[in-house]
C-alpha cells in the first residue's frame, strides 16, 4: 500500500471521528440541556422566571424553594407516600417472584416450561387493557385511595420473575441443594440458609428496579389515589402545571419539586449500578 | 425430585394466586364489563346488559380516531427517528475510536431513571412561549418566537420530541447490549476481508442486531399507543386536541363522563389494535 492511500485513509478516519464526536457531543447537550435548566431554575426566585433581563448563568442563588417546598405545600407528604409505596412494592414484588422463580428454577413439575411461556405471553397484552375492571374492583373492595390500590396489581410481575429465574439459573448450583437434602436439611432451610444468600446480588438489583419502576409509576396511580394527601410525587407535582390546576403556573414551586424528585431513583441507580455489576460478575465466576 | 413436589405450592401459590387475580381476571371482566352500563351506588356496582352499545359508541366517536391518529403519527415519526438515533449512538460508543464513552453513555442513560412525568415537567420549562428556554434562545439569536405547545401544527412534535429525549437512551442500552454479544471475531473477519469501518456496520453488525431491533419495536408499539403523561401534564390533549390520544380519551371515559363500559370497550379495542400491530410488524420482519 502506498503512504498516499494511507494518508487519505487516515484523513477520512479523523473526519470520520470528529463527525462522531460532534454528533454524540450535540446529543449529549440535547439530553442535559433541561436538566441544567430545572437545577437552575430551582434555585431562583420565581420573578427570576419572568423578569425581562435574564442572563443565562444568574450570579445569586436561593434554597427558598426547596424550603417552602417542604415546609408550606403537601409535597413532603407526596415523598413520603411515594417511598412507602415504592418500598412495599419491592418488598413484595421481590418476596413473590423469588419464591416464584426458585420453584420454577429448582423443582421439575408438570407444564413447567408451559406455563413459563404461557405466563412471558402475557407481556405482550397493553396495560391500559385491565384498568377500566382493576378500578372497579377496587371500588367494589372499598380499596380505592390506598395504598394497596397501588400496590397489589403490580406484585405477580412476569418480568420480575423472569429476571430472577434467568438469575439463578447461573448462580444456583443443584449438587449443593441435592447434598443439603441428604443432609436431612427441610426444603424451607435450604432456601432461606443456604439459596438466599447466594442470591443477594440479584435482590438487591431486583429490588432497586422495582422501587425505580414503583416510584416512578403514573397512570395507575393517578386512577386510584383520589385525595390530595393520598398523592405520590408523580401524580401531585403536575397540578402545579397551568394546564391542568387552574392558576398561575408554580414555576418556583415546579422546578424545585421536579429536581427533588429525581434524586430518590437517581440515588437508588447508583446503588443498582454497582450491584448489577457485582451480580454480573459474581453469575460469570459461577459458571 | 418428585417427592419434593408437595413443598411446590408455599413456593407457586402467592405468585399464581396474584397473578390469576389482578392481571388475568381482570382481562376477562374488561370484557364483561365493556358489554355493561356500570353504575356505582356507594360501595356497589350494578351492571345491566346493553349489547354491543358500547362498541358502537366507541366507533362512532371521532374524538377516538383523532387520539388513535395522533398516536399513529407518533409511531410513525417519532419512532423510526428516535431508533436511527439510538442504533448511531450505541454504534459510536461501541466503537475502540471514541473516548469518554462512560461519560457519554451516562449522560444519555440519565432520562431512563426519572419518570414521564418528570420528563414532561423538565421540558416545561424549555418550551414556554415567552420564557421558555428554547424561545429565550431564540430571540437572542433574532429567530421569531415558536409556540411548541400552544401552535395546533406543532404541539404534537413537542411531544414526541419529550418522548424521543426520555427513550433514547433505553433503546441505546437495548442495542449496545447486542453489539456486545456479537463476537469480536467477525470484525476481524470482515477488517481481513477489507472491509472498511461504515461497510463492517452495515454488512455485518446491522444484520445481527435484527433481534434486538424487532425488540425495541415492538416494545415502542406497545408504547407508542399507550401514550399518556407527556400529553396530559404539557397540554392537557390540546390545543384544538392536537396532542390528544386514545388513553386520555379513556381516562375521559372514566372520570370526565364516568362511563366505565365505555371505557372498557375502548380499552380492548386500542389493546387488540396494539397487539394486531405487533404481530404484523413481527410477521413482516421475520419474512424478509
Amino acid at each position: 500500500m502506498s503512504t498516499t492511500v494511507n494518508k487519505a485513509r487516515s484523513r477520512k478516519l479523523l473526519i470520520g471521528i470528529l463527525l462522531a464526536y460532534f454528533f454524540i457531543i450535540s446529543f449529549s447537550i440535547y439530553i442535559l440541556l433541561p436538566v441544567f435548566r430545572v437545577i437552575q431554575l430551582s434555585l431562583q426566585p420565581l420573578e427570576y422566571y419572568f423578569s425581562i433581563e435574564r442572563s443565562l448563568i444568574p450570579r445569586t442563588f436561593t434554597l427558598d424553594n426547596f424550603i417552602r417546598l417542604f415546609t408550606e405545600t403537601p409535597y413532603p407528604r407526596w415523598l413520603l407516600n411515594s417511598v412507602i409505596i415504592a418500598s412495599l412494592q419491592s418488598i413484595l414484588t421481590t418476596t413473590v417472584c423469588v419464591l416464584a422463580a426458585y420453584a420454577y428454577t429448582v423443582y421439575d413439575f408438570r407444564a413447567k416450561e408451559r406455563t413459563f411461556m404461557l405466563l412471558l405471553s402475557t407481556l405482550m397484552i397493553p396495560l391500559p387493557v385491565g384498568v377500566p375492571a382493576l378500578f372497579i374492583f377496587f371500588r367494589i373492595l372499598n380499596l380505592i385511595n390506598t395504598y394497596w390500590a397501588v400496590v397489589l396489581p403490580g406484585i405477580a410481575s412476569v418480568f420480575s420473575l423472569f429476571f430472577m429465574r434467568s438469575y439463578m439459573r447461573v448462580t444456583i448450583i443443584r449438587e449443593l441443594i441435592d447434598s443439603a437434602r441428604i443432609d436431612g436439611a427441610s426444603e424451607f432451610k435450604i432456601f432461606y440458609q443456604i439459596i438466599a444468600p447466594l442470591l443477594k446480588p440479584g435482590i438487591a438489583a431486583l429490588i432497586t428496579t422495582i422501587f425505580t419502576a414503583s416510584f416512578n409509576e403514573y397512570f395507575w396511580p393517578l386512577i386510584v389515589l383520589r385525595s390530595e394527601d393520598m398523592y405520590t410525587v408523580q401524580v401531585g407535582l403536575p397540578i402545579w402545571n397551568v394546564i391542568i390546576g387552574a392558576g398561575q403556573v408554580r414555576f418556583d414551586l415546579l422546578s424545585a419539586g421536579a429536581l427533588a424528585s429525581t434524586i430518590p431513583p437517581l440515588l437508588i441507580f447508583i446503588v443498582l449500578q454497582k450491584y448489577l455489576t457485582m451480580g454480573l460478575s459474581l453469575g460469570a465466576v459461577k459458571r | 425430585m418428585r417427592g419434593y413436589n408437595r413443598y411446590l405450592i408455599f413456593f407457586l401459590l402467592p405468585f399464581f394466586a396474584l397473578f390469576m387475580t389482578f392481571n388475568i381476571l381482570p382481562i376477562f371482566y374488561t370484557i364483561f364489563v365493556s358489554f355493561n352500563k356500570v353504575q356505582f351506588y356507594g360501595g356497589s356496582a350494578s351492571f345491566s346488559f346493553t349489547g354491543l352499545t358500547n362498541y358502537f359508541q366507541v366507533f362512532n366517536d371521532p374524538l377516538f380516531f383523532i387520539g388513535l391518529k395522533n398516536v399513529l403519527l407518533i409511531l410513525g415519526i417519532q419512532v423510526p427517528i428516535m431508533t436511527g438515533l439510538a442504533l448511531i449512538l450505541a454504534l459510536l460508543l461501541n466503537s475502540p475510536l471514541i473516548i469518554g464513552k462512560r461519560f457519554f453513555r451516562s449522560a444519555i442513560y440519565f432520562p431512563l431513571t426519572i419518570s414521564l412525568v418528570l420528563a414532561a415537567i423538565y421540558w416545561s420549562f424549555m418550551y414556554g412561549k415567552e420564557f421558555g428556554l428554547i424561545n429565550l434562545l431564540l430571540s437572542n439569536l433574532g429567530f421569531p418566537k415558536i409556540g411548541w405547545l400552544v401552535d395546533p401544527n406543532i404541539a404534537l412534535y413537542s411531544i414526541m420530541n419529550v418522548i424521543t429525549w426520555r427513550w433514547t437512551g433505553w433503546n441505546m442500552l437495548l442495542f449496545l447490549a447486542g453489539l456486545q454479544s456479537i463476537p469480536p471475531v467477525l470484525y476481524e473477519a470482515a477488517s481481513i476481508d477489507g472491509a472498511g469501518r461504515l461497510r463492517t456496520a452495515i454488512h455485518i453488525v446491522i444484520p445481527l442486531l435484527k433481534p434486538v431491533f424487532v425488540f425495541s419495536i415492538v416494545l415502542s408499539i406497545n408504547g407508542s399507543l399507550q401514550t399518556f403523561a407527556e400529553p396530559w401534564v404539557l397540554t392537557g390533549g390540546g390545543p384544538a386536541y392536537s396532542t390528544y390520544t386514545v388513553v386520555l380519551n379513556i381516562y375521559r371515559y372514566m372520570f370526565g363522563i364516568g362511563n366505565l363500559g365505555l371505557a372498557a370497550s375502548m380499552s380492548l379495542v386500542l389493546g387488540v389494535i396494539t397487539v394486531v400491530l405487533a404481530i404484523l410488524f413481527i410477521r413482516v420482519v421475520s419474512k424478509e
